[in-house]
């Protein structure tokens, strides 16, 4: 929603509302595709609310006021798990519809090689009964 | 995502991988503070209400009182209109520059150069809009 219309003014809007988004993301990628970057967003999570949480309640013991101590452990949360954010808002944008640049690469190829990895063990499997 | 690090280290060094980072940076420092300066303060406001009011029989002291459930989670509501308020704008530009194509020989973005530039760009381009795309959709996020 973020990326449609980028840099320009006139442009057919893809995503409308937020439901009627979320209809058309499950029709043209399936009903996985909601969870898209999941693994990178709960990894940024992880890591950014885990060192800024601790140390905005340190800062807060030393008595530092909440402004102050909440804008520096959110940069150096943000910092910190700037990388996973990348990764998962590439992965969020890839979708059939191509709304924003596609980065390609970021999806999972793990999974495929080890379907593959099986395929070649089920060829072979049976094999030294010969 | 083992994987794709591994693939981006190679290609472009730590650089790469933090690319955009300063865009990350201004987001969650201005969410993360107006997130926890509104949340610290409303409990504080909430809590006085369950301690000080409830002699005076007002209606939300004896609903706060010693509920601490209750306490944080309308404190963290009332925190996320804030957050939504104050970081819509940071969290457009920092989605822009994540997603932007890097150009292979330079290493650059194509797009925006930095945080400050993409959000006078968007600006010029789009109008002033363009900073609450996801205003409604960011409610549901939080």
């Amino acid at each position: 929603m973020q990326l449609q219309g980028e840099l320009t003014k006139s442009y057919q809007k893809t995503y409308t509302s937020t439901s009627k988004s979320a209809v058309l993301i499950v029709k043209s990628d399936g009903l996985k595709a909601l969870w898209s970057g999941l693994s990178a967003g709960l990894m940024y999570q992880v890591v950014m609310n885990g060192s800024r949480l601790t140390l905005f309640d340190n800062l807060s013991c030393l008595g530092v006021p909440a402004l102050p101590a909440g804008m520096v452990s959110g940069a150096v949360g943000g910092g910190i798990g700037s990388p996973f954010y990348l990764l998962k808002t590439q992965q969020q944008a890839l979708s059939s519809l191509n709304v924003g640049s596609q980065h390609k690469g970021t999806k999972n190829q793990a999974t495929a090689t080890i379907k593959d990895q099986r395929r070649t063990c089920q060829c072979f499997s049976g094999s030294d009964e010969n | 995502m083992l994987q794709w690090f591994r693939r981006e280290l190679k290609e472009g060094g730590i650089a790469r991988i933090w690319r955009g980072s300063p865009a990350q940076i201004a987001r969650v420092t201005v969410g993360s503070g107006a997130q926890l300066t509104s949340f610290t303060k409303s409990k504080v406001r909430f809590l006085i209400y369950s301690s000080i009011l409830i002699y005076n029989q007002e209606l939300l002291g004896p609903v706060f009182k010693g509920n601490w459930f209750l306490t944080t989670a309308v404190s963290s509501v009332v925190a996320s209109v804030f957050v939504v308020l104050f970081m819509s704008p940071f969290d457009v530009v920092s989605t822009r520059i994540f997603n932007q194509p890097v150009d292979p020989v330079t290493k650059k973005g194509l797009y925006y150069n930095g945080t400050f530039h993409a959000l006078g760009k968007i600006w010029k381009e789009e109008g002033s809009t363009a900073y609450l795309k996801v205003f409604l959709f960011m409610k549901i996020k939080i």
